[in-house]
């Protein structure tokens, strides 16, 4: 396990980037989105949390149409290349570091917020009297572990994880079924404030944040060029597992109380009653459950975080181990830094816009330079042929 | 492997493995709380607790041994400004900090909730072990006489409360109120919370009726003759039998409703909206004390159809006029419109209109069977 041997490892199938997306994006923002959703526009989060996944489909098409392009290429290697000029390649280097760094930036942004979110959850949850520090030092720590392997390794620990997922889904749509309340639901589309439904839609797009690990993990699928249909499958199915959250929440407690839940998802969960009195307090086993997929997507965050370093300095693969560990206390500083829990939602919303606008103004760069070269090389050909 | 790396995946295991030990709190180290009572207290508010004592409870599989009633629970009560205070005062007493996730049962009294209980249900909203699925009630007189009875039928004094309230929802004729439904109602701005309403007796507990809140204030008590139309129209229980008297004759008939269908429709006029409640209900005949009323008559069961709607119907339109009067909209009428009409909704001030709104209950009663008895 120790000594790694890149040729053994083998490239990623599409049904992990399909287990690489979904358990990225279902992580934190699953157990408190439905509050911000539910106060900016009541009963019509159902509408604008799939509103908000087109959006993130979108960016999720343009990266993947991108990354088609270059094979076997991480965003650090042809960033680096589209911006060399002739033979300048440390130019290309130079300017291609904004970008990394920028994105680089949120990665790390969100695994501090993820592991602070995570801890506060426990902490106010199940958890009173541990300390945060260990819960946060614990997960860092375990990610570190997995993050310090190959991205295709990584990928395969998704592959086995992504079926716990389901489990706390089957229990949401038990907890519907049991106490759901149609007239909670009503009335359907009463858009009166057109800014709060834009703000709502922002706010669903922000809790499908982390698919920009993409720009990493499509460098090491096996076929890429097939990639675009897992791709917009996976987020189908993260969009499916988000409405129907959204919607038993609000059918469950309505638009009014769910804005005073602090963790929704946990008093959803709570609210599951198991015949036999067998299991009384499910939101333990169900703190279990979401410890993985909190955990997938710390551990996805982390391994692009030190991937693209590795890459941007072309640094030999037994550095891979030393960037993990070198990038922890980083992590754990950051996640110390919000003060309290207002500003941790504040940093989190920040953080779902900084993605979005961060993508795409990759995206938008890559893509123009893209194209400016396949001009120019089309140019040369025809040049040459004539 | 690495030592350095060797070394850090040893401190990571202990690390995993020690997690939560701040927590860690064996059975023997929790008092458990059955229930919780609030009560008026010159200092403030009283919070009693009743816990189950461990070594006089025993399963029944255990075969015989254990003590019931009030010997196997102790009652705690400690006073305070806040419920926090209140309950550290509690914990002054006990051998234990208290644990609430045992919690089934929340017992109010009315003069508290009286004065309103949004202050203590804060409390109750923050902290993590309490479930939102336990049953909150009101009590005349003291909940913590409520807590000092000794049913014998259960073990545990508070079980029986909770066994009691269960079946009185499984067969619709007691409110189904959460703690969560409660916090719920009083979110809402177009419902009204109700909950279920308690006498102390000797060795016993009875559901009286309905309290009706206006936000978190007690308003009205319904007795249990006038719940039933409310818990029908509200929340589509089916509710309890009624005596319909049998046209002319003395004595009466007894209609067992057994399945209920409830349908509101909205007309607006102008301001003030007409609202008919439809209330479809199936039932038998379960007792018969008229003589000249022969069951085995043709034609016999509609006109019972009918005498037993137009009883109900005026039964329900006295209540629904006595509602009207107190201003506050029990029957969720409001989270109707709220829901189904939203422009009229919005159009209108619905606390405002709802004592004037002109609002019909129609019923209509269908007898599908008699009993055993032919005629």
């Amino acid at each position: 396990m120790n000594k790694q041997n890149p040729e053994q490892d083998q490239p990623i199938s599409l049904y992990q980037s399909h287990a690489v997306i979904v358990s990225t994006i279902i992580g934190v923002g699953v157990i408190s989105m439905q509050r911000g959703i539910a106060k900016e526009v009541g009963p019509d989060g159902i509408w604008t949390i799939l509103i908000g996944g087109l959006i993130v489909l979108v960016e999720i098409v343009l990266i993947t149409r991108l990354m088609q392009k270059f094979p076997g290429k991480t965003l650090a290697q042809f960033s680096s290349e589209l911006l060399s000029f002739g033979k300048k390649r440390w130019l290309g280097k130079v300017l291609s570091i904004p970008l990394l760094v920028g994105i680089g930036w949120y990665w790390l942004l969100t695994i501090a917020i993820v592991t602070r979110t995570f801890s506060e959850v426990a902490i106010s949850a199940v958890f009173p009297q541990t300390p945060m520090e260990v819960f946060m030092i614990t997960m860092l720590g375990s990610a570190c572990f997995a993050a310090g392997q190959r991205p295709e390794l990584i990928a395969r620990f998704n592959e086995f994880l992504m079926p716990f997922l389901f489990i706390p889904g089957l229990l949401i749509l038990t907890a519907w079924m049991e106490a759901g309340d149609w007239e909670n639901l009503l009335p359907m589309f009463q858009v009166t404030d057109w800014k709060k439904f834009l703000q709502g839609m922002l706010t669903s797009a922000y809790s499908y944040s982390g698919y920009s690990v993409l720009f990493v993990y499509m460098a090491y699928y096996q076929q890429p060029k097939k990639a675009m249909r897992a791709h917009i499958l996976a987020t189908g199915t993260v969009i499916v597992g988000y409405w129907v959250t959204i919607a038993a929440s609000i059918s469950i407690f309505g638009p009014f109380e769910l804005a005073n839940l602090m963790w929704p998802t946990l008093d959803l969960i709570k609210q599951v009653e198991v015949p036999g009195q067998i299991l009384s307090r499910l939101e333990s086993a169900i703190i279990g459950i979401w410890v993985v997929a909190v955990f997938t997507t710390l551990v996805n965050m982390f391994g692009v975080l030190v991937d693209i370093s590795l890459t941007t300095f072309n640094l030999e693969e037994r550095f891979r181990k030393w960037l993990a560990w070198g990038s922890l206390p980083f992590g754990y500083l950051v996640a110390n830094r919000p003060a309290n829990l207002e500003q941790l939602f504040r940093w989190n919303d920040l953080a779902g816009i900084y993605e979005i606008v961060m993508t795409l103004v990759i995206i938008l760069i890559l893509s123009i330079l893209t194209r400016l070269r396949a001009d120019k090389k089309g140019d040369q050909n025809a040049s040459s042929s004539a | 492997m690495h030592p350095l790396q060797r070394s850090l995946s040893i401190i990571l295991l202990i690390s995993l493995l020690v997690t939560g030990c701040w927590d860690a709190r064996e059975i023997e180290e929790r008092a458990s709380v059955i229930a919780l009572g609030v009560d008026d207290h010159p200092n403030g508010i009283e919070v009693s607790v009743q816990m189950p004592i461990p070594i006089k409870v025993v399963s029944s599989g255990g075969g015989g041994g254990g003590e019931s009633g009030q010997n196997a629970v102790q009652l705690f009560s400690g006073q305070g400004k806040t419920m926090s205070d209140a309950l550290e005062d509690i914990e002054n007493q006990s051998n234990q900090r208290l644990f609430f996730g045992h919690a089934r049962v929340i017992i109010l009294s009315e003069s508290v909730v009286r004065k309103g209980i949004g202050e203590f249900l804060d409390f109750l909203r923050r902290e993590p072990e309490i479930r939102r699925r336990q049953w909150p009630m009101v009590v005349k007189g003291t909940a913590k006489d409520a807590l000092k009875t000794s049913p014998k039928l259960t073990q545990i004094p508070m079980e029986y409360l909770v066994d009691m309230v269960e079946a009185g929802v499984r067969f619709g004729h007691f409110a189904d109120v959460s703690l969560g439904d409660l916090f719920t109602d009083i979110s809402n701005p177009a419902k009204e919370p109700i909950l279920n309403y308690m006498e102390v007796k000797p060795y016993k507990i009875q559901w009286v009726g309905l309290a009706l809140l206006k936000g978190d204030r007690l308003v009205k008590v319904l007795k249990r003759k006038e719940s039933e139309n409310l818990l029908r129209i509200r929340d589509e229980m089916v509710g309890e039998t009624w005596d319909v008297p049998c046209g002319g004759d003395q004595g009466h008939l007894v209609i067992f409703p057994t399945k209920m269908k409830r349908e509101i429709k909205v007309k607006q006029h102008k301001d003030v909206p007409k609202i008919n409640i439809h209330l479809t209900l199936e039932g038998s005949v379960s007792e018969k004390i008229c003589e000249k009323v022969e069951l085995d008559h043709p034609g016999i069961y509609s006109k019972i159809n009918r005498l037993a709607s137009i009883f109900m119907e005026k039964r329900a339109q006295q209540l629904i006029q006595d509602i009207q009067k107190t201003g506050v909209d029990s029957f969720s009428i409001g989270n109707h419109i709220r829901a189904h009409h939203p422009d009229l909704w919005k159009r209108i001030d619905w606390k405002k209109v709802f004592p004037k709104a002109d609002i019909r209950v129609i019923y209509h009663v269908n007898i599908r069977r008699i009993g055993l008895k032919a005629k």
